[in-house]
């Protein structure tokens, strides 16, 4: 086996030349879920590597009246510890979720959103927010919904010949922020997920709501959750159903399986129990 | 590759692979550190180590990532003031862990004690996860913690009482 050459780059610039020219190397951000999935004592790996470690441009972390830019490499446990107020609620529990803290000191923002096998923890989180991402190649920059990095199979889309940048997360109230963990909470397994939920209220009535699930595969259905807004808090229990009804019968079109309806279900009734209690308040 | 870095205070140097883990590093050029290498996968928390001052998976650090960097184990954290006053908090809530997680359970102790607010109990129970061992009850290690704080405390402040 080839011994791996790896490069440490110091610049956004350097990285994206090293890219260029060495178009099958892995990027290597936290590293974490590369050296996870390949459990033995010396893990196959691509002969190139770019560590992205060095580079500071990653690691910035930015913000506005409206909204927080956290740079690729900003580590799990950094973002869980940024504290209330200067991360929107639902990201900051999303990442302090993550694994342990000896992972989440090495685990990274970058590393989470672009896994190739699941949706990371935070992705229903960050789609939930309309957190957009900044990519950079060698065509210049774009920017991406969060979102759309999940493909019409369900499965992850990820961006070749670029990296990610920065994420942009906007900050918006919020009157509900729901966040659980489906199945067991320490490490991912083909039963687990993270479900997110995200509500406001103007007026006594839902003004806005999203929910999604992340895991192998990624569940969202925008039609549903534009049904429901504008109907009038508390939600009556037939509206509660045809939401339901409407939901199992977009992921059942698209060929989900049953389990993970379910779960998608379940974690909803939990939100919009959660709704009703915070109304009642 | 040959990988230069600090463990537990003294610049030391090996050759490994630029993809080997550090754990297996470690385990294999450094067994005085007592670093264990398991599961590989980042669960069982046998290779937990400080990297430049923050708990870390050894088995998820690649060596190449090492270079220049401070590594502290949990057999050296222990034999610190800081280490011995945690061990002696563990003595005193009668926490009774296993020869196997004692010294990273120590390790992460240190580390709650650091804090400046003060661990809270879900804190304490959070890191504590780090470490997958059940040989002591979660609750055991909360009393651990604060005997340890309070042990700290007395010795700090001994006209305190």
């Amino acid at each position: 086996m080839r011994v791996s050459e790896v490069f440490a780059p110091t610049s956004l610039i350097e990285t994206l030349g090293l890219l260029r020219k060495h178009e099958d190397a892995l990027v290597w951000a936290g590293g974490t879920e590369i050296l996870r999935l390949r459990v033995g004592r010396r893990p196959e790996l691509p002969p190139t590597i770019v560590s992205l470690d060095k580079v500071p441009e990653l690691r910035a972390i930015g913000r506005s009246d409206r909204a927080l830019d956290l740079g690729a490499m900003v580590s799990l446990a950094q973002l869980a510890a940024l504290g209330e107020g200067a991360v929107p609620e639902a990201l900051a529990e999303a990442a302090a979720g993550v694994g342990t803290e000896g992972l989440r000191n090495l685990a990274t923002l970058g590393g989470n959103l672009l896994g190739r096998e699941r949706f990371g923890d935070l992705f229903a989180a960050l789609a939930c927010l309309d957190a957009i991402a900044e990519f950079r190649g060698a065509s210049g920059s774009r920017w991406m919904a969060v979102g759309r990095l999940a493909g019409r199979d369900r499965k992850p889309l990820v961006p070749t010949g670029e990296i990610l940048v920065r994420v942009r997360v906007p900050f918006d109230p919020w009157d509900l922020s729901l966040v659980r963990k489906i199945g067991y909470p320490l490490w991912p397994a083909a039963d687990t997920g993270v479900f997110t939920c995200l509500a406001r209220a103007a007026k006594g009535s839902l003004y806005e709501f999203r929910a999604a699930l992340g895991g192998p595969l990624f569940l969202r259905d925008r039609e549903t959750e534009t049904g429901l807004i504008g109907k009038r808090l508390p939600l009556q229990r037939r509206e509660i159903e045809a939401a339901r009804q409407s939901w199992r019968a977009r992921f059942e079109e698209d060929g989900v399986g049953a389990p993970w309806i379910e779960r998608f279900l379940a974690a909803v009734d939990e939100s919009f129990d959660a709704l009703r209690a915070g109304v009642a308040r | 590759m040959t990988i230069d870095f600090i463990l537990d205070g003294a610049d030391v140097s090996c050759r490994a692979r630029a993809t080997d883990r550090l754990s297996d590093v470690l385990a294999q050029e450094f067994p005085e550190a007592g670093v264990g290498s398991d599961c590989r996968a980042g669960r069982c928390g046998r290779c937990v180590v400080l990297m430049d001052g923050k708990l870390v998976l050894s088995c998820l650090v690649p060596a190449f990532r090492v270079r220049g960097a401070e590594i502290v184990s949990p057999r050296a954290y222990a034999r610190t003031e800081e280490g011995e006053s945690v061990a002696a908090g563990f003595a005193r809530a009668g926490v009774a862990a296993c020869e196997f997680c004692t010294p990273q359970r120590v390790l992460i102790a240190g580390l709650l004690l650091e804090e400046a607010a003060g661990a809270s109990e879900r804190r304490i129970l959070e890191a504590m996860q780090t470490v997958q061992c059940r040989c002591v009850e979660p609750s055991a290690l909360v009393r651990g913690v604060r005997a340890a704080v309070e042990l700290r405390s007395e010795r700090k402040w001994p006209h305190a009482r």
